[in-house]
């Protein structure tokens, strides 16, 4: 009911423009033809994309017809340009024979087969693709007399080189990170794919921008109703511009109205091979090195990539302690709340006297401490997040100083407090993809432990257990493999089983091709006597 | 269908024995059967066991016959229009009334124990709020937070139980059966509904996504059911004794008595956790059950608009029946016959009335 509120709310603003596409395309439509008059074509050009200043068109003569060149100063790589183009069609056309045999063969085909030593050349016909591939970083050849032109690919951008990703550093593991540039991304995962079932579906959304995105997907694993489901939901977006994955995170995802992110994003390649492995889905956008998975499980967020490089003992460990990470963050500022304000007897005598000694004096009650706290926690952080460097360290140093000593020592905030919202907050990030989550959770809890004490805090939770299972992602139940309940599948949850182990894809995502690995592949030293390792030391007698 | 989710076999059991333990275990069962039975409860428990069982399993029979509806849809069927309306209509009260059972001891305890200043009210409309949450989001959803809270629940059951080790004597046990086997019929007679709430299965029997092995759900719901009661009897009697009668929530009592190593006393907070998350499921099943049945008691194409006013209703019963504890007490065991009515006796006449006039199909037989 909220929700339709809410919904209804939000709608207040777009009636009137329903049903008004954002292609906004203002140039002529997609049918127009090239004409035989290259001037024709130039003008339509020049009509469509103004006086734009990186806009170049060079006209030059081959073979007694003039031939023009029309491309994006900037978009494409001017080393291959000279050496290629401009020098093929001026210089080593001239050597080509005028093909006696196939009179009938008109110039384009001529230099396509002959003079361009460029791989991607395509002939075209109408002017919705001459602009695509103009603007798409591409270089448009016209020739005077002939209704086709040729369009060579040369992308020459610059780009960031491929770089160790900021968001998901590792010890051991790959040290490669997604970049800006889509076929780079790809590039890098086609490199551990090496499969030809390994699918890559191109999409253009965004009226405006045209921004290209890839579906990903390993077809023989994955579930194709799932990638029918993405990409219906991809075809559905109609908006301007999409400039980052976030743009279609929101449009695609199951749950617009939860604090549970339902959309998995990465920057690593190995990241998103494995999901592949495990038969998700992965959509590539071009301009941002995050990549979106679908579908998304609240357990994802506790798996990290090196989990499963380093051994299975300590990685299961991290597991553990990354779960008692988030509890301590959504929970331990709320119980400090509801033990001092309501339950103060729960907690052991002597902890109980310490407690209260230091928060003697202090002026307000326990759920202002903590929020109070908890604001300036989160004030800090974001300070010190976007400032450059060196201010950064001021803002930290003036912010330890305060909220450490100051804080305390003019008795304004008990120590305790001080203690739980810095363990909270360091706990926040210990797993990234949930730490907002994680705070709005905290102070949904501390707000209904102010209220009711142990019983707000309780219900608080449960209220945000049925929630959790009440969401999918793109079909999966949110919880799962824990709730619905799948056993073969919790390998991989609160701990990290050895790989000879994990022999079956996850069920919810892999059902389709339930086997990865061979059953019975641990390792084990030879026993037979026969295969006594050569090594072995030989006692002489 | 009312109800778009399925839910499997496994969550169906986990359905039935949270529900079941919620109140047996951790709540005012065991008090109950104390009074009467004393240090034998445990074999009341025993006996409440194979009850359970055998009503178990007329009802999964009854239901099994008309895989694809709830009990008050065919109803209809077996007996006739009017009478399967008034059958239905007595399902529809029995899974609101025996709903505020557990509500309002809640509500009791959360006061007794934890925030003695707090109005009741407060406590029902905090679980009925949680509960109706629940419903409205369906079955499955219901169904998988038990799949979490289940777990966690026997874990912490089972902690309790182990830190209350150092304090269990056994002699609190002899002599058996010091007054005869009479006190330990009476302990069962008390517990009879509690045992037998795998009633809420009539409803769930056409929202399984199978029908094979259904049948067996009950047999193990009932192992783990009997052993989580022996353990939470059994340390009971064991750390408090004869005290154990006297007190209306003994378990709180055992939990409070917890002291390790100076560090981990007073443990009653989880027994809460404990309490919150087990009634949640119990409340949100029975209050599932009634939505649905009052929904296609009348026809009704969805089920939803219903929860607010059920929830409503549920909070208002739950304070007006009772004046106080005490009084909770005595209509529970004043209502056991009608309640055991509904739960077993209907039930089977409705299966022999099925058999004999041949409605219904044997489909998932095994």
């Amino acid at each position: 009911m909220a929700r339709n509120v809410f919904r209804r709310l939000l709608s207040l603003g777009r009636g009137r423009e329903k049903n008004k596409s954002f292609s906004t395309c203002t140039s002529p439509a997609g049918t127009v033809k090239l004409s035989r008059d290259l001037a024709v074509n130039l003008n339509m050009i020049r009509d469509t994309l103004g006086n734009s200043m990186d806009v170049v068109v060079r006209e030059l003569l081959v073979c007694r017809t003039r031939v023009a060149l029309v491309y994006i100063n900037g978009l494409i790589n001017e080393t291959a340009l000279r050496e290629n183009v401009m020098r093929a069609l001026m210089i080593d056309m001239h050597n080509v024979e005028p093909s006696p045999g196939s009179g009938s063969k008109d110039l384009a085909d001529s230099v396509k087969e002959k003079v361009l030593s460029i791989a991607d050349v395509k002939k075209i016909g109408d002017f919705r693709t001459v602009l695509d591939g103009i603007l798409g970083a591409g270089i448009v050849l016209f020739f005077n007399g002939e209704d086709t032109g040729l369009i060579l690919k040369l992308p020459g951008f610059e780009t960031r080189s491929v770089e160790e990703p900021h968001t998901e550093t590792v010890v051991r593991g790959s040290r490669e990170g997604f970049v800006e540039a889509l076929s780079v991304n790809i590039s890098m995962l086609r490199r551990r794919i090496k499969s030809p079932d390994l699918r890559l579906e191109r999409m253009q959304v965004g009226g405006v921008t045209q921004t290209d995105i890839c579906v990903a997907y390993i077809k023989g694993i994955v579930n194709t109703k799932l990638v029918d489901e993405v990409k219906k939901r991809l075809q559905r977006i109609d908006i301007d511009g999409v400039l980052e994955s976030g743009y279609l995170e929101e449009f695609i995802e199951d749950a617009p109205f939860s604090i549970f992110q339902t959309v998995g994003n990465t920057e690593r390649p190995d990241k998103v091979a494995a999901k592949l492995l495990e038969g998700r889905v992965a959509i590539f956008t071009d301009g941002t090195p995050i990549v979106l998975t679908v579908p998304y499980l609240y357990i994802e967020s506790f798996q990290v990539s090196e989990d499963y490089y380093s051994r299975y003992i300590p990685g299961s460990l991290l597991r553990m302690i990354r779960l008692l990470c988030v509890i301590i963050t959504a929970e331990l500022p709320a119980l400090y709340v509801a033990i001092t304000a309501y339950n103060p007897e729960v907690l052991p005598s002597p902890l109980l006297i310490s407690m209260a000694s230091s928060r003697e004096g202090v002026p307000f009650p326990a759920i202002g401490e903590i929020l109070v706290m908890g604001v300036f926690f989160q004030i800090l952080r974001e300070a010190g997040v976007r400032l450059p460097r060196p201010v950064g360290l001021t803002v930290s140093l003036v912010g330890a100083l305060v909220v450490g000593e100051a804080v305390v020592s003019a008795g304004l905030v008990s120590a305790p407090a001080v203690i739980i919202i810095a363990l909270a907050g360091i706990c926040s990030f210990v797993v990234p993809p949930q730490s907002d989550t994680n705070l709005l959770l905290s102070l949904f809890f501390t707000i209904l432990a102010g209220f009711a004490g142990f019983f707000g805090l309780f219900l608080g939770f449960v209220l945000v257990l049925a929630h959790m299972a009440s969401l999918r992602s793109f079909g999966a139940p949110y919880l799962s493999p824990a709730a619905p309940l799948s056993p073969g599948d919790l390998k991989d949850t609160f701990i990290r089983a050895p790989w000879w182990v994990m022999t079956g894809r996850p069920r919810v995502t892999g059902w389709k091709n339930t086997r990865r690995a061979g059953v019975v592949s641990s390792p084990s030293p030879p026993r037979n006597e026969e295969k006594k390792p050569a090594h072995r030391y030989k006692v002489d007698e | 269908m009312l109800e778009e989710g399925r839910i499997s076999n496994r969550q169906a059991a986990f359905l039935v024995i949270t529900t079941i333990l919620s109140t047996t275990s951790i709540g005012f069962l065991p008090s109950m059967i104390y009074q009467e039975a004393a240090q034998d409860s445990w074999i009341s428990i025993l006996l409440l066991t194979v009850y359970g069982i055998v009503v178990g399993r007329i009802i999964m029979s009854l239901g099994m016959r008309f895989p694809d509806k709830t009990i008050v849809e065919y109803a209809e069927i077996v007996t006739g229009r009017i009478p399967g309306k008034i059958i239905g209509f007595l399902y529809v009260l029995f899974f609101l009334y025996l709903n505020t059972f557990p509500i309002r001891f809640f509500g009791e305890l959360s006061i007794t124990f934890f925030m003695p200043e707090t109005p009741l009210v407060f406590f029902l409309i905090g679980i009925i709020f949680a509960a109706a949450y629940a419903v409205r989001s369906g079955l499955e959803v219901i169904a998988r937070a038990n799949e979490i809270i289940l777990p966690v629940s026997l874990t912490i059951g089972i902690i309790l139980a182990i830190m209350l080790f150092p304090q269990m004597e056994i002699k609190n046990f002899i002599p058996v059966l010091e007054k005869g086997i009479l006190p330990v019929f009476k302990g069962t007679y008390v517990a009879l509904v509690y045992f037998a709430e795998t009633i809420v299965m009539v409803m769930f029997i056409p929202y399984l996504n199978t029908t094979r092995r259904t049948r067996g759900i009950i047999f193990k719901s009932f192992v783990v059911i009997s052993l989580c009661e022996l353990l939470a009897v059994v340390s009971t009697i064991a750390v408090l004794g004869e005290l154990a009668a006297r007190i209306p929530v003994p378990a709180i009592f055992a939990a409070r008595l917890v002291s390790l190593a100076e560090l981990i006393e007073r443990v009653e907070p989880l027994f809460l956790l404990l309490w919150v998350i087990a009634v949640f499921v119990k409340v949100s099943v029975f209050y599932y059950c009634f939505v649905l049945a009052t929904a296609q008691w009348l026809n009704l194409k969805e089920y939803k608009a219903l929860v607010l006013p059920a929830g409503v209703l549920l909070t208002v019963l739950s304070v007006v029946l009772w004046g106080n504890i005490a009084d909770l007490y005595e209509q529970m065991v004043k209502l056991v016959p009608y309640f055991v009515f509904v739960e077993a006796v209907l039930p089977l006449v409705l299966l022999v009335a099925a058999c004999l006039r041949g409605k219904g199909g044997t489909a998932g037989e095994n």
